[in-house]
């Protein structure tokens, strides 16, 4: 016997974790359009 | 009785309608929004009557309470739901005319997703599918913050994902660690065995989810990504994150701290935790040359403001930080909504550019004025009401450290003062230094559309209303912070 609940849960989780992935690459290629570089020492666009 | 459940399926399902629809036509997507938020509006004021005699457990899929996923509307949870539809209705009227850029579909989508992440996380009762919806709410809030495509919002968007991708790890693990000890997910049943285990184990996911939630709720030193992306996103954007997103943070740590753990020696922390984010805020609010950057460190200000009350602890600390939260929605998103056409018109976010703007836009600016005046918590608008709630809490502690923090979080209400009339008085007595071509302009033309001003007129009225009549909302402040202060009720509630 197995409690399927961690599974349900983990499964889950990978799910979200590729909708964030696929989100933050689409946002890195559009930064590094407008920066040139993905360092992100270097993207300084707004003031801290 | 209508079923909670729609409250978040038909949201979550016009979102993913809206998508289909654009395939046919791409004009009437944009009312879907508003009918969806309407349908959630007259559904949670028909079920608050039924919530205020006890929450209403709706099961899933057919197991009852400690198995499987139920939602618990109970009073805090119905108070947060109207709270989302009011704003996310005034907030999707004045999309219909502000958002024309890019694809609006995606916008109007994304933005029901967000509305339905916040509505399934109030509601629910099961701490993992919390962290589904509040990832729901997250990952839309990400994409609408980049919305606009341009190079400030992708930079705002990437360091809000990062730090929340951050939090949410740190909440999954939390709930890891929950569930390895007590073997259910289910808040009630977690909070009613809470006692058998060693409160060591207990601290490490306590923390991890007061750090997880944290970074939503946006209290120092966690809040870093909130000037940015409040300030770059779409105004109407600025103003959901700042009315709602924000507030489903504080929600959890709250339902966390108080539902979960009845953490009695938390209360302190929060209290000061509250108090620091509320001055370091309000002190980097006034040094903003940004209007819409200002405004976004008000709201980390007022969100210590709220988790100070919370951090009191008795009846009438939870619902003046209640009543506070709910002034601070109603303020801040009017705030974003008029500060969105003045910066339009402006051509411009800095503070210095919106000076003589009260002679061409009279009606949007008598509206920033209101809402300014009732953020500071003038007489008669609603932020009185409640300030004056959360000074009465902290006076009635009968101590003295209450008080003398009190007198410090009052310190920061003037800085707040402070900065607000400096931009009401550009607003007014300043002549524009660029000399503009108002004639050719037209004073008429410079007024904010009829889209925007419908929304706006709406949140000025609530303010004065609520303002004027706030034991309109005493009875569902008194019940929701009941809910949070016995826990042993919700338990036998959800239980039975």
């Amino acid at each position: 016997m197995v409690d399927p609940v961690p599974q349900a849960l983990v499964l889950t989780s990978i799910v979200i974790g590729v909708a964030v992935l696929a989100l933050a690459l689409s946002l890195a290629i559009r930064l590094y359009e407008y920066y040139g570089t993905l360092n992100l020492r270097k993207v300084r666009g707004l003031k801290w | 009785m209508v079923s909670p459940v729609l409250l978040i399926v038909v949201p979550l399902g016009l979102a993913f309608i809206i998508l289909l629809f654009a395939s046919v036509s791409t004009r009437g997507v944009k009312y879907i929004p508003v009918v969806g938020m309407v349908f959630n509006l007259v559904v949670s004021l028909l079920l608050i009557r039924h919530a205020l005699d006890g929450p209403i457990v709706v099961t899933i899929g057919g197991f009852p309470p400690p198995f499987g996923i139920n939602l618990v509307t109970g009073s805090l949870g119905l108070m947060f739901s109207v709270l989302i539809a009011v704003v996310g209705l005034i907030v999707s009227i004045y999309a219909l005319g502000y958002v024309r850029e890019g694809a609006t579909e995606r916008y109007h989508a994304l933005y029901l997703l967000l509305l339905a992440g916040a509505t399934g996380a109030v509601l629910t009762g099961d701490i993992f599918n919390l962290f589904v919806f509040y990832e729901i709410l997250c990952i839309s809030s990400y994409a609408l913050v980049a919305y606009l495509g341009e190079r400030d919002g992708i930079e705002a968007a990437v360091k809000y994902l990062i730090q929340g991708s951050v939090g949410s790890g740190f909440v999954l693990i939390g709930i890891a660690i929950l569930y390895g000890l007590f073997g259910t997910l289910n808040m009630a049943d977690m909070a009613q065995h809470i006692d058998s285990a060693n409160p060591l184990y207990l601290f490490v996911p306590l923390v991890f989810l007061i750090t997880g939630f944290g970074v939503e709720a946006a209290v120092f030193p966690l809040n870093a990504w909130l000037p940015d992306a409040h300030a770059s996103a779409p105004s109407s954007i600025s103003a959901i994150l700042s009315g709602i997103a924000i507030k489903v943070g504080v929600y959890a740590v709250a339902r966390v701290v108080f539902t979960l753990y009845d953490a009695s020696g938390m209360f302190v922390f929060l209290v000061l935790l509250g108090l620091v984010t509320l001055l370091i805020a309000e002190i980097s609010a006034f040094s903003q040359n940004n209007i819409k950057r200002m405004l976004a460190y008000s709201s980390i200000g007022q969100i210590g403001l709220i988790v100070f009350a919370f951090g009191l602890a008795s009846q009438a600390g939870i619902s003046g930080g209640l009543f506070q939260l709910t002034s601070h929605a109603f303020a801040k998103s009017l705030l974003f909504l008029t500060v969105g056409y003045m910066i339009y018109r402006a051509g411009s976010m800095e503070i210095s550019a919106l000076a003589g703007m009260g002679e061409r836009m009279p009606l949007t600016c008598v509206a920033f004025t209101i809402g300014a005046f009732s953020l500071v918590g003038m007489p008669p608008f609603i932020g009185f009401a409640s300030k004056l709630l959360i000074v009465n809490a902290a006076l009635a502690q009968q101590n003295v450290w209450f008080t003398v923090l009190m007198a410090l979080a009052l310190t920061g209400t003037v800085v707040e003062a402070a900065y607000f009339f400096r931009v009401v008085q550009v607003l007014y007595f300043e002549k524009p230094a660029m000399l503009l071509d108002v004639d050719n302009i037209g004073n008429k033309g410079c007024e904010a559309p009829l889209t925007a001003l419908v929304p706006i007129c709406g949140l000025v009225i609530l303010i004065l209303f609520l303002g004027i009549y706030p034991n309109v909302l005493t009875g569902l402040l008194n019940a929701a912070a009941s809910e949070l202060l016995e826990r042993a009720v919700y338990i036998t509630g959800v239980l039975g």
